[in-house]
């Protein structure tokens, strides 16, 4: 507890020094104003503003880094509410209830409960985080490189579980990623890999330019394809921000199970947040006394989902900061921002680098607070863009997608790649392919090349290490057990009607 | 056009198979090594046939599918045409003309992938947006790039 107390006092000690709130609050404010745009997600968000972070240091980067995905979020919810457009999968939930409340003029009152049950659920997550990452991080030093395999596939086919349509695409995807991954110099002997004699892609193929072409150019191309624009919806008029007595009481038991559900389940790699506000509506409607209200603008279908979502947001930085392991796309962009930064992300950054580490994780707190004490006085401003015309907002995104990928490296080749990538992701797109898994499998192939080939040099080239090793069996058997249960047809049905609602 | 699931399915198997034949073949001119030793070949080799394989499951599942319609939805190619068009230009002429007319030139052609055409409207987004990143990305944040042609 002591330690507890101390670390999380060096983390205050550097996230709350004025320029680091300063950060956090721009994070939260650009995050919201480009998350609140329809048919963006948190995703394409960060992809978009990850060079607004360059010029900081590392520390400050990440805060700001972490605040735009908070942002990124609550606009999603924004965004869901008022117009019934999800901007991602877990804010689908969302829409169910948070749209029908619009629509009876109690917009604000969904916003409001949305932003302080995301509110109470990050500050336990934050605890969660706190009390969890150092055990991890010492349970990692057992690891070799035998089980960190192991545990990549353990979370590539967990990925793979939450990938929307065929299983077999969506493990095609990942696969596909690592490949892209090994592209560029092989660190142990200089070989250059598919660089076809292009000098740009030594250093491997940028992360940026894929990471903006799949989600961001990809997305304005289908969005403009769809014809659907913004202006023809109608916005729901916000009405009053603060929810009565009645709501409170209703919504209260609500977020407290949807904390517990999304803390838990972010952990797991694949995305967890998303799989916990589906069960925390599920529950929800099971207990509620009259379920038929549900979809009818029952706030418990908006408090419950919402903080399952965050928490589940903010727990599955766990596994990213004690082990280097993503769990979701979003957090391989984290780690691809902080290996811009210079930091390799895994065990040893708490260790070496404490102040980034946490203040980082005191940061995310003072992120959510921001949210609620900021944003929702903002909630206006916001509504006012959400009206903005569609053929006015994508010619803007572009050309920030453009001098962002530009700015990475001064270089005209890889804003040329993003146009390329862009390219791919409509086909991907047009042939039923989810990009997402892809970004994962790209941010791990070096790493799961490299232990792979330190695990066999130690097994002298015997496979069998991976199972006679009882940690990196257990892993291994937990990934094969949860590809076979998906591949069984009753929960291949369900997995289906949950993408389908 | 692809018109059913089916020619769909049939169209994602083949491109996963030959992007897996081609990360394959390209691999053996790296070096295989062995699985004590890999070299730079060897997990590229491994993926690359997993690929394939993957793209062959597609296809033969494919093979067994009724030939149900796709729904139907706008192609996306002509705004691809403009968006990917738009980003290439910029990128080929950013280092020449600078950051202001390449946003300029940025917002006109990527606007052609909208319906719409409203050319004052698209002028003043234009020179806004010009103006507004000349003043973030170059005065603000410090990026190096030019801001007006030949001054590099």
């Amino acid at each position: 507890m002591d330690a507890l107390i101390q670390n999380l006092g060096i983390g205050f000690a550097v996230a709350l020094t004025p320029w680091n709130l300063v950060f956090a609050l721009i994070g939260c404010l650009l995050g919201t104003l480009i998350g609140v745009l329809p048919g963006i997600g948190p995703l394409a968000t960060i992809a978009m503003l990850l060079p607004f972070t360059f010029k900081l240091d590392p520390t400050g980067a990440l805060i700001m880094l972490a605040g735009i995905y908070y942002g990124a979020q609550y606009g999603g919810s924004t965004t869901a509410i008022l117009v019934n457009l999800p901007g991602e999968a877990a804010s689908v939930v969302t829409t169910l209830d948070g749209y029908q409340m619009a629509r009876q003029g109690k917009a604000g009152t969904a916003l409001t409960v949305a932003a302080i049950g995301s509110f109470f659920a990050g500050c336990v997550g934050t605890v969660a985080i706190a009390l969890l990452a150092p055990p991890l991080v010492a349970f990692a030093q057992l690891f070799g490189p035998a089980e960190y395999f192991s545990l990549m596939v353990l979370g590539l086919t967990a990925a793979v579980v939450l990938a929307h349509g065929s299983l077999v695409k969506a493990v095609a995807m990942v696969v596909l990623g690592l490949l892209l991954g090994l592209i560029g110099t092989d660190v142990n002997n200089g070989v250059q890999r598919f660089t076809f004699g292009i000098h740009e892609l030594s250093d491997g193929l940028g992360f940026v330019p894929i990471a903006m072409g799949l989600f961001g150019v990809a997305e304005i191309v289908m969005n403009l394809a769809r014809r659907t624009d913004t202006s023809d919806k109608e916005t729901a008029p916000v009405g009053s921000l603060f929810p009565s007595r009645e709501d409170w009481k209703t919504a209260w038991g609500a977020i407290l199970r949807g904390t517990g559900f999304g803390g838990v389940l972010g952990v797991l790699p694949g995305g967890g947040a998303v799989l916990a506000s589906f069960a925390s509506y599920t529950l929800e409607k099971k207990i509620a006394k009259d379920p038929s209200r549900f979809g009818k603008g029952a706030i418990e279908g908006v408090a419950g989902p919402e903080a399952a979502n965050n928490a589940g947001a903010q727990t599955s930085f766990i596994p990213m900061l004690s082990l280097g392991i993503p769990s979701n796309a979003v957090m391989a962009l984290m780690i691809g921002a902080m290996t811009i930064h210079g930091i390799q992300p895994g065990p040893q950054v708490m260790g070496e680098r404490a102040e980034v580490f946490w203040g980082m994780i005191a940061s995310m707190w003072i992120g959510n607070l921001m949210l609620v004490i900021v944003n929702l006085p903002l909630v206006g401003v916001w509504v006012k863009l959400l009206q903005m015309p569609y053929r006015l907002l994508f010619p803007i995104i572009l050309v920030f997608c453009c001098i962002g990928t530009y700015s990475v490296n001064n270089s005209a080749v890889e804003v040329v790649l993003m146009a390329g990538f862009g390219v791919f992701g409509v086909v991907l797109l047009r042939l039923g392919f989810e990009p997402a898994p892809l970004l994962l499998g790209y941010v791990l192939g070096p790493l799961m090349e490299e232990n792979l080939r330190r695990a066999m040099l130690i097994g002298r080239g015997d496979p069998t290490v991976f199972v006679t090793r009882p940690l990196s069996a257990t892993l291994l058997f937990l990934a094969a057990a949860l590809f076979v249960a998906l591949a069984l047809p009753a929960l291949r049905k369900k997995r289906e009607e949950v993408f389908v609602e | 056009m692809i018109q059913t699931v089916r020619g769909r399915e049939l169209a994602a198997g083949a491109l996963i198979l030959a992007m897996g034949a081609a990360f394959a073949w390209f691999s053996g001119g790296l070096g295989l090594g062995t699985a004590t030793r890999m070299g730079s070949g060897y997990v590229p080799r491994l993926l690359g046939i997993l690929l394939a394989g993957l793209g062959l499951i597609v296809i033969v599942r494919a093979w067994l599918m009724p030939a149900t319609p796709l729904e139907k939805t706008n192609p996306p190619w002509i705004p691809l045409l403009w968006i990917a068009g738009s980003i290439v230009g910029f990128a080929a002429l950013v280092e020449r003309i600078g950051l202001f007319l390449s946003v300029v030139l940025v917002v006109a052609v990527c606007r052609a992938g909208a319906p719409e055409r409203r050319w004052i409207e698209i002028l003043i987004l234009a020179a806004a947006l010009s103006g507004f990143c000349a003043l973030l990305f170059i005065k603000g944040l410090g990026l190096t790039m030019p801001l007006w042609p030949g001054e590099r």
